[in-house]
């Protein structure tokens, strides 16, 4: 019998392509795995349990027929801000609880093209808006190294499947670092691509100028896999560039890091910055060279990305409005006591505080101070990111100032939540690739290596995962919990 | 925090409140009031940098207008898809809140 703790997705594709496994068998391993794990972990808003069988079925009938596909019988937790026809879509919010999508994100249509089986829904920040996965509208998702620890945000339930091998692979969603944050916390690969390579057609907005969907992982090829099959151009996303996705590994040898010391400082845990030092270390015995440089502007990051965001997202969220979808609005109200009582209803507190704070940032009188300002802001700090990577391949930082925290531990204080996204803005404004690496545990937790390149360069940021991955078998980890 | 000193007053984030049309209970006013003008604090941060003469950004890798043949792409959904999620239609039409 296959072990689920150590099966990638490539495995599977080819069991199933080959005959010794079947999609349905597959799909049965999980499916019994998160029966067992998710009412510890909380990781799946909805489990696709009956769209999933009938899925396999129809893969193992097109396989008998000849039908291959590079994902065969493989099934994929998607973040619950991902469309899926026929499959409850609610973006952890009650203002869409009972939406069903009648249509697929292309990245899902994609990934069931080349065989590949949705199986369940992942929790998450209402609206992708938060670093910890606390803030839903379906309680919680647990850290599966630590049970009273959060997983990271927003993807925090697609981190937490993955790492609990409820599923061998996930998407998640990055506007400003939630794939890679809470698989930095959760102990696996997440992928945040360039911006325009990866359609959003289908991606339930939150800020569209910075955000890109991404594979979340146990095994560096699996990502590339993934990044394969959902990747390039599509009609129905007029933000796509030109992109068709190569990778090779030939090691890291004569690899240039920038090291940049912004990234290094005192508001850094220091068990995350040795841990981090670690892998770049590690890099250099196998042929890379690093150097200690400066970043200067990543310092206003934040703050940019945080007016950016919110501001974007002030404008998305005005379209729930209990007419189309969603929770249905009071007929009995006129039409603007209507919408925003079903909007004060609907939404939860910090998605709240996010449309006020953009409404504010956009309206007249403060749009130049702080909207149009953090545009400029976006500009320069992009223009000092490309020019280090004229001199350097790749960027490499802690992906978060801290280890995993305690549930609860940040929720009263928002800023101190921002906080947790303070490493990760920066590669989101500049619209370039970054991925987060686990670099091993810290009093048991797991904490993330990130590494940013040049646009379109996804390749070389798998390959330093893969050194990593070889010299220091990140994939073994399992989490005890998931090993019951 | 001095009233004088707040940039997001009470009546200003009943402005907007108004504008974003969203219905706040006075807990979370209270609440708002505080967080908001700590965040905004924070934000200010960004008065530091002189961005003068710099071009704000839209698409962050400077893609324009991107045209395609005007045609239906893919398979269209039908009347009864499309209004699937709408909790009150009639004949076909999606009824809205009275305007008037």
């Amino acid at each position: 019998m296959v072990n689920p703790l150590t099966l990638t997705a490539k495995e599977i594709a080819q069991q199933v392509s080959s005959g010794s496994l079947s999609a349905l068998d597959v799909v049965e391993l999980y499916l019994d795995r998160i029966r067992r794990l998710n009412p510890k972990i909380n990781a799946f808003i909805t489990v696709a349990e009956e769209q999933a069988r009938r899925a396999a079925e129809e893969v193992d009938k097109a396989v008998k027929k000849g039908f291959r596909g590079r994902l065969l019988g493989v099934p994929i937790a998607v973040k619950d801000v991902i469309s899926t026809k026929g499959i409850e879509t609610t973006c952890a919010s009650k203002i869409l609880r009972g939406y069903v999508p009648p249509y697929d994100a292309t990245v899902v249509k994609r990934l069931k093209a080349e065989g590949a089986i949705v199986i369940g829904k992942t929790n998450m920040d209402e609206f992708a808006m938060g670093s910890s996965t606390e803030l839903s509208a379906y309680g919680p998702t647990r850290n599966p190294w630590s049970l009273d620890r959060v997983t990271g945000g927003s993807s925090g339930g697609s981190g937490a499947a993955t790492s609990a091998r409820m599923a061998p692979t996930s998407l998640g969603s990055d506007t400003g670092g939630s794939v890679r944050c809470p698989a930095s916390f959760c102990g696996i690969v997440g992928l945040k691509p360039t911006y325009g390579v990866v359609s959003r057609y289908g991606l339930i907005s939150y800020a569209c100028s910075l955000e890109q969907i991404g594979p979340m992982t146990v095994d560096v090829e699996d990502c590339a896999l993934l990044m394969e099959v959902i990747s390039g151009r599509d009609g129905f996303d007029s933000t796509l560039i030109d992109y068709e996705f190569r990778w090779s590994y030939e090691g890291v040898k004569g690899l240039r890091i920038a090291v940049p010391k912004e990234f290094f400082s005192e508001g850094t845990d220091e068990r995350v910055l040795e841990s981090v030092w670690r892998v770049i270390k590690l890099l250099e015995s196998n042929g890379a060279v690093y150097e200690e440089v400066s970043l200067p502007l990543s310092r206003y990051a934040l703050a940019a990305y945080y007016i950016i965001a919110m501001s974007e997202a002030s404008s998305n969220l005005a379209r729930y409005d209990g007419i189309r979808y969603g929770m249905p609005y009071d007929p009995s109200l006129p039409w603007h006591e209507a919408f925003s009582k079903v909007r004060g209803e609907g939404f939860g507190l910090e998605v709240k505080r996010r449309i006020i704070l953009g409404t504010f940032a956009l309206s007249a009188g403060y749009y130049g101070r702080y909207y149009l300002k953090a545009l400029k802001l976006r500009a320069m700090i992009r223009d000092q990111v490309l020019s280090l990577l004229k001199r350097f391949d790749v960027i490499a930082t802690p992906t978060t100032p801290f280890p995993p925290f305690k549930l609860g531990e940040k929720i009263e204080d928002p800023l101190s939540l921002y906080m947790a996204d303070i490493d990760t803005v920066v590669a989101n404004l500049a619209g370039v690739p970054a991925i987060s690496i686990p670099a091993g545990l810290v009093d048991g937790l797991p904490v993330g290596a990130q590494f940013m390149a040049n646009y379109c360069r996804e390749d070389v940021l798998l390959t330093v995962a893969k050194c990593v991955q070889d010299e220091t078998h990140f994939d073994k980890l399992v989490p005890g919990v998931a090993k019951a | 925090m001095a009233r004088s000193e707040l940039t997001i007053t009470p009546e200003l984030l009943d402005h907007l409140s108004n504008l974003a049309k969203l219905k706040l209970t006075e807990e979370e006013k209270r609440i708002f009031i505080r967080d908001l003008n700590r965040i905004l604090e924070y934000f200010n941060v960004i008065d530091e940098v002189d961005t003068s003469g710099v071009d704000q950004v839209f698409h962050i890798l400077g893609l324009t207008n991107t045209m395609r043949e005007d045609e239906v792409g893919g398979e269209p959904l039908s009347q009864e898809q499309a209004l699937s999620n709408a909790a009150s239609k009639e004949e076909g039409y999606i009824k809205a809140p009275r305007m008037v």
